[in-house]
């Protein structure tokens, strides 16, 4: 069956391949820094004064979850720009 | 009341700089370029090019930067600290206290002076390209015909010999892709050159502008040599520290199939820190950049909101240099750990708690 509808160029397959690289890849990095964030504020809610320790891990952690979402990033402004 | 006026005052100018510059100036939209654009060639061609990039002068410029207010601000040296050399001692002196709380104190002073250069050098970089002279002014190269320097999109300017984007600059594009007589490649993307500076006028160029000046972290070559660099002191940390057999046997190791197994996996661990710590600034950076361009032309009229996305932009550049820094830092800490030797691990970890 051939469905004239579904019949993409070459540009917009490459937007849409675009599209979803940083549409998906920013899913999982979101969920993982709300899941890190949330925890690091039970943790300081429970011992104040451990609040550089926390933060400081907290924001080596949400640099670690952020570090997929660029390499997503990367990856879509390829497939834009470089492709 | 007058303060408040002030600021009214200083509303309305920027509004109405920002109104003359979209209706009656009418910038041309940026080309977005990946590579370090070649300022002057020197020798070889493709990946073996040898040449000046823009990413490359301004890293030279701002390590002279740097070198320059140094050397001046430590010329009054004195017990009781004024001024610039104040400011600078309160920096090194917090990196060195976070870095000591962290890594203890031998340790932390042995580590100190590489983690301290790339926050600081890093951050330094990151905000310098914040200042409106960056990306703005640069020189004009017109569009060459073959692939690795041809472009879709490009300016039409006048060739006036001055390097700066003057008035009547504009977008133009051009299709190297299709051809009618049937030619291809660089004869093709000729024709199609032609064809646009035929449209473009007399005294007028298509090319495009390199800016002298470009963010060093914008160009993967510069986040990858510090990677490298980061890299190459954490092994030589982990060999000098436990010795070159002791270290090596964290890789390799056939004491037991799952001993080997894991010692695969942590030498491309060691492979795979290359890739994120040099992929994690430039993507940041990158992203930045393109992110303050978007704003830019996509709410122009509103583009006084773009001070808000600059605070995010010094806000990231400031993090992204001190997480290269403290993961440095870890990963060293790491490198230094021995498998065996509980002691030692211990009071790495007393060291860590009591910060």
């Amino acid at each position: 069956m051939n469905l004239p509808l579904l019949e993409l160029s070459d540009v917009a397959m490459k937007y849409i391949g675009a599209a979803v690289a940083i549409g998906l890849g920013g899913l999982g990095p979101g969920l993982a820094i709300g899941n890190l964030v949330g925890k690091a504020m039970e943790a300081l809610g429970r011992n104040p004064e451990a609040q550089p320790v926390i933060q400081t891990n907290m924001i080596l952690g949400v640099a670690f979850a952020e570090a997929i979402a660029i390499y997503c990033l990367v990856v879509a402004i390829m497939i834009g720009f470089v492709f | 009341m007058s303060s408040r006026l002030k600021i009214v005052g200083a509303l309305a100018v920027v509004v109405a700089l920002v109104l003359l510059s979209i209706f009656v100036v009418k910038p041309p939209k940026p080309i977005i370029e990946i590579k370090g654009e070649v300022l002057i060639h020197i020798a070889g061609s493709g990946m073996m090019e040898v040449a000046l990039t823009n990413t490359l002068l301004t890293a030279w410029l701002i390590t002279g930067i740097l070198i320059v207010l140094t050397l001046v601000a430590t010329k009054g040296r004195s017990m009781i600290p004024s001024g610039m050399y104040n400011g600078l001692e309160a920096i090194v002196e917090g990196i060195l206290n976070f870095v000591t709380g962290i890594a203890g104190e031998t340790n932390g002073r042995r580590f100190f002076p590489l983690i301290a250069t790339l926050f600081i050098y890093i951050a330094f970089a990151n905000w310098i390209s914040l200042t409106p002279v960056f990306n703005t002014f640069g020189m004009f190269v017109p569009l060459h015909a073959d692939e690795e320097h041809f472009h879709d999109e490009a300016l039409v300017f006048k060739d006036q010999g001055i390097s700066l984007l003057w008035f009547g600059a504009k977008n133009v594009e051009v299709n190297g892709d299709e051809c009618a007589a049937g030619s291809e490649g660089d004869a093709c993307r000729e024709q199609a050159i032609e064809t646009a500076q035929a449209e473009a006028g007399k005294g007028e160029k298509v090319g495009l502008l390199f800016p002298y000046l470009r963010g060093i972290n914008t160009d993967l070559m510069t986040p990858l040599s510090f990677a490298l660099v980061s890299v190459f002191f954490i092994q030589y940390w982990g060999v000098s520290t436990l010795g070159f057999r002791k270290y090596g046997s964290k890789f390799i190791n056939f004491s037991s199939p799952i001993g080997f197994f894991v010692g695969i996996l942590e030498l491309i661990a060691e492979f795979a820190r290359l890739i994120s710590f040099s992929f994690r600034l430039f993507g940041n950076m990158l992203a930045g950049e393109i992110l303050l361009l978007v704003m830019t032309f996509l709410v122009a009229v509103a583009s006084p909101i773009l001070v808000v996305f600059y605070g995010l932009e010094l806000f990231v550049g400031a993090i992204q240099a001190f997480v290269f820094g403290t993961l440095t830092l870890v990963f060293a800490m790491g490198a230094i750990a021995s498998h065996d030797d509980h002691d030692s691990e211990e009071h790495g970890h007393a060291a860590t708690t009591s910060h």
